[in-house]
């Protein structure tokens, strides 16, 4: 006799009633639903709490915190108001975590950082709503069941928070060690209590209802990790780059200028590389000093760097220095390129600027140069901290660029105009170029921003440094 | 500690204690009641038998064979199960009120119980997630649409899975594992 199949409804039945009274411990503890959200948003607050400075955990932990604080406010966001304003202030802080991750793989990671920095009261603010809202929730959800507001431990986290924002604020960067340590054994017992606390509630937890969702918490997760790991790639793959317009270079003039200052003994690379305003400017040059130094393997890969510093004497006091860079071979790697110049005339003693910044980019292709202007070219005024001088104001002169991976013979320089004040006073000029030696770098720093943070680590960038220096005895440059 | 405290309190018949257990563990068993009994008055009387059963029976509450909650729980689920099972005899006898109804003869009761150890042990070969889900349909009784809220999931994934986990327990049971 053939045996009919079990159908689905008899199958749900036998399993119904094929059941022992009592179910596991595990299962009475886990079938709540209260314990998951809580247990994310404690772990989510506890992971964005405490920043720490070592394998890139200051980007990590505050990620998964973000999302974990989404998941676990989306469950609860029916519960009650305040649960719901956590909510959307917590979509609002994955929003920009992922925001800040992203442009942290692009040359435009300090740009969005600064910005971001311009509204860190508000946003620190947001994040004490939160805070403050947790508090107002959980008291919400121990009423409702019955019990005293009290929440005390949530409380405290709020006003540890508080704190530590304002110390933030205040960037007291370098606390004693002791401080820092008391400081972390708080937020830890604070977390403690908030754990505990938190399963006591888990009977109040019974009373709350789980709000019901469109995208499974696994997809979000997923989503979440999606655009962050596309958006990286895209970082890195089109943004790791300035965006530099290169034109086909037109044949300069004045080769009665250029024939003049390669008589002085200008090289001839050099003067054809100079823009027409700059050969005008250099016209009826009186004297010129010329220091070459080639750099070998600055990237390990073989390649050469060749710098060459000149002052051409414009007129009695005016001088026109120049720091010429020439790629004699390909740079290896194509990514950002820095100059940082410590003009001569920044004693303020001696030397004073007579002119604006000038200089242009070139390589050449299939026979025909190129040019481009720099990605930008200035000088800017910053702070930075030293190990041996502690904070440091100093204002230096920047050039930012990249050089296309077509081509060959990649070169520029930078030109301006310094004028003696005090007679027998050293000129020094001071070039350091900073080549991109590798992508390997989160988050990325252009090579301005290593510079000016006064990073002892190199990674991932090569310097060349070279000066130009030298007196005028009698009318006559001499070398120092 | 408190748990133990209310145990002790309930097993000295301290009446005070009651209300305790209701303002304490008042959610858990409207939690447990909710998906069993569909009607608002059903539950509150379901509610008020169960703390009078947690009266009578608490000297049978051995913490040796199982936590506080546990037991509770399982008490909570059998009065709501006999309510409801009463109130669905209650409209069957409304409609045949000739029909008598019929226990379990001892036979049924072994083949009961070998089916209770059977499915226990073919339980424990589901991943955590998976038991945790069975037990909240087969166990609970939680529709389809609070378990996907508490777990975050869509309603489509919740029923996904129930249907894989039921196809492993077909074939771990014996079935023939396609419905």
């Amino acid at each position: 006799m053939r045996k009919e199949p079990m159908t689905e409804r008899d199958f749900d039945l036998l399993l119904e009633t094929s059941l022992p009274e009592a179910p596991p411990s595990d299962v009475t503890k886990w079938v709540n639903p209260w314990r998951t959200a809580m247990d994310r948003i404690l772990v989510g607050f506890a992971l964005k709490g405490i920043t720490l400075h070592f394998f890139l955990l200051q980007y990590i932990l505050p990620a998964i915190g973000s999302v974990l604080l989404l998941l676990g406010f989306r469950s609860l966001r029916k519960e009650n108001l305040w649960f719901r304003l956590c909510y959307l202030i917590s979509v609002f802080q994955v929003a920009e975590t992922l925001v800040c991750l992203v442009a942290n793989a692009t040359i435009y990671s300090g740009a969005v950082n600064r910005f971001l920095l311009g509204y860190a009261v508000p946003l620190l603010g947001v994040n004490l709503i939160q805070l403050l809202c947790f508090w107002l929730g959980f008291r919400a959800v121990r009423k409702k069941a019955g019990l005293a507001p009290g929440a005390a431990s949530a409380f405290a986290l709020l006003v540890w928070s508080a704190i530590i924002s304002w110390l933030g604020l205040l960037e007291v960067g370098n606390m004693p060690l002791l401080i820092g340590g008391i400081i972390l054994v708080l937020y830890l017992c604070i977390l403690r209590c908030l754990w505990v606390l938190s399963t006591r509630l888990d009977e109040a937890g019974y009373a709350v209802r789980a709000a019901p969702v469109r995208v499974e918490d696994g997809l979000v997760v997923k989503i979440f990790a999606g655009v962050l790991v596309v958006g990286m790639a895209v970082g890195y793959a089109f943004f790791d780059s300035y965006p530099m317009a290169w034109t086909p270079a037109v044949e300069t003039g004045h080769q009665e200028i250029k024939d003049h200052l390669v008589e002085l003994g200008v090289p001839e690379q050099v003067v054809n590389d100079l823009t027409e305003e700059d050969l005008a400017a250099c016209e009826g040059a009186l004297q010129v000093i010329v220091e070459q130094q080639r750099n070998h393997d600055v990237n390990f890969y073989g390649d050469e760097l060749l710098v060459s510093e000149l002052a051409i004497q414009l007129d009695e006091d005016t001088w026109k220095l120049i720091h010429h860079f020439w790629w004699e071979n390909d740079p290896g790697f194509y990514g950002m390129e820095g100059i940082q110049i410590w003009p001569a005339y920044r004693q303020g003693e001696g030397w004073a600027q007579a002119g604006d910044w000038t200089g242009q980019l070139l390589h050449d292709r299939d026979g025909q140069a190129y040019t481009a202007h720099y990605y930008r070219l200035g000088e800017e005024t910053y702070t930075s901290q030293t190990i041996f001088w502690g904070e440091q104001t100093s204002t230096d002169v920047f050039a930012e660029f990249s050089l296309p991976k077509e081509g060959e013979n990649h070169r520029g320089y930078v030109a301006y105009d310094v004028q003696e004040v005090r007679e027998g006073w050293v000129a020094d000029s001071w070039l350091n170029y900073i080549h991109q030696s590798s992508k390997v770098q989160y988050p990325v720093r252009t090579p301005v921003e290593y510079r000016k943070s006064g990073s002892w680590s190199n990674h991932p960038y090569t310097m060349v440094q070279t000066a130009l220096q030298f007196r005028v005895e009698e009318g006559t440059a001499k070398r120092f | 500690m408190k748990d133990e405290k209310l145990v002790r309190r309930l097993k000295d018949r301290d009446e005070t204690a009651l209300e305790e257990l209701l303002r304490r563990f008042g959610p858990l068993m409207r939690y447990i009641i909710a998906p069993i009994l569909p009607g608002e008055q059903d539950r509150e009387e379901c509610l008020s038998e169960t703390v009078m059963t947690v009266w009578e029976k608490i000297e049978s509450y051995d913490p040796e064979k199982g936590n506080w909650t546990t037991w509770l729980t399982a008490v909570t689920r059998n009065g709501a199960l006999n309510k409801a099972r009463s109130l669905r005899r209650r409209e069957t006898q409304e409609l045949t009120p000739d029909i008598p109804s019929p226990g379990p003869t001892p036979e049924e009761r072994v083949i009961q119980q070998e089916r209770e150890a059977a499915l226990v042990e073919a339980i424990q070969y589901l991943g955590d997630r998976e038991r945790m889900l069975f037990y909240r349909k087969y166990y609970y009784r939680q529709s389809t649409a609070q378990m996907a809220a508490e777990l975050g999931m869509t309603q489509r994934a919740v029923e996904g899975r129930l249907y894989r986990i039921k196809q492993k327990l077909r074939k771990r049971l014996g079935g023939d594992g396609d419905a």
